[in-house]
This record gives C-alpha cells, structure tokens and sequence, in this order.
C-alpha cells in the first residue's frame, strides 16, 4: 500500500502531529500510515481524507498484482 | 477519568468496606471468627485496586495518552498472544510436574504465570508497536 499523505500534509503545510490532533490519533500512526506499514479502519481512512480534503480512492494506492474481476470476463461469441 | 475506572474504584471500594466490615464482625462476635482469612484478602485486594486505579487515572492525566485505533488493536492482539504463551507455559509447567522433573508449589506457580503474562504482554507490545500493525505483510 502506497499513500499520499506525506504530498497532501505538505500541501496544507500540516506537521504529523497536527494532522494527527485532527483526527484523533496518535502521532506514531501517522508515521506508520505514511510509510504504509499501517491498514487503517474504514473510519480513519475516512477522516484523514476529510482532513487533507481529497478522497479515499486519492490517497490509498494499492499495488495489486491480481487482476481484478472484471478482467476475468470471458466473452463468449 | 474514564467508567471504566470509576467501575474500578467502586468495586474496590466495595471490597475494602466488606472487608473492614467482616472483620469488625468477627472482632465482636468469636463464633465468626474463622471469616478473618477473607476479610483479610479482601481488604488488600480493594486497596490495590483503589490505588491502580488512582495511579491510571494520575498517568493519563499526566501523560494525555490517546488510545487510538492502532494503539487499541496492538494491545488486544498482545493480550491475546501473550494469553496463549501464557498457556503454553501452564503447559509446559504441567508435563514437568506431572512427569515429577519439578517441584513447584502453588505460590511458586502463580508467580511464574504473573511474571510471564506480564513480561510477554510488555515484550510483544513493544515489538508489534515497532512493527507498525499487528498483520504487517
């Protein structure tokens, strides 16, 4: 999991730890959601994309190397 | 100070007051006098919750501890796994008696399981906060 928290808290000049009072968390969380070695809930995930003002889809990238479904479809003439 | 404490500091409470009550009872009255064993046990069992819970409460205040997500979801996994170690050890400790490779006595025991679940619970919350997440692939 890739994320682009480090890029957004840059852009609103936010420091880890003001980020982290923003959605209630500890700042050491941040630091592991920024190096990716943390999944967060639904919810936190949720808050810090409100607090950064971008969206989920925008600032969790996952590097999946399985196809999705869709691209399992067989179309058959 | 969290319910959970005052939870805490209630039934402690509670314990002390049944205990220094019990033990009134059999100052006054011989014929109960065999129930100072439990007012004994009671008595200090109240008091150290009593006083745990103050310290808790002390350090939380002091030290503005936030119990986040991942804090929360560490200490429950911890919990758990040093649970299992812990019954790994009653195991190992169990085969040894039964097999008579050790001598232990109840106290003895008791003692071993404390230190254990203390000390793995300490251990693995350190490493699993290190980690980053408990399912760190």
């Amino acid at each position: 999991m890739i994320t682009r928290i480090k890029e957004y808290r840059a852009r609103y000049s936010l420091t880890q730890e003001e980020l982290a009072k923003k959605v209630g968390v500890r700042r050491e969380t941040i630091v592991f959601l920024e190096q990716g070695k943390y999944n967060p809930s639904l919810k936190l995930a949720h808050d810090v994309a409100k607090a950064l003002h971008t969206t989920i889809d925008d600032l969790f990238i996952f590097d999946d190397d399985e196809p999705g479904p869709e691209s399992r479809i067989v179309l058959v003439d | 100070m969290t319910t959970m404490i005052r939870w805490k500091l209630l039934i402690g409470g509670c314990m002390t007051t049944v205990g220094v009550l019990l033990l009134l009872i059999c100052t006054w009255m011989p014929l109960f006098r065999n129930i100072v064993l439990f007012s004994g046990t009671l008595i200090p069992m109240g008091l150290v919750l009593i006083v745990l819970s103050l310290i808790t409460t002390w350090y939380e205040k002091k030290a503005d501890v936030i119990e986040d997500e991942r804090t929360l979801k560490i200490r429950a996994h911890t919990y758990m796994k040093a649970f299992s170690f812990s019954m790994l050890v009653v195991c190992v400790l169990f085969i040894l008696v039964s097999l008579k490779l050790l001598v232990l006595d109840a106290l003895l025991a008791i003692l071993i399981i404390f230190i254990t679940m203390g000390l793995s619970s300490i251990l693995l919350f350190w490493y699993y906060y290190r980690q980053g997440d408990i399912n760190k692939d």
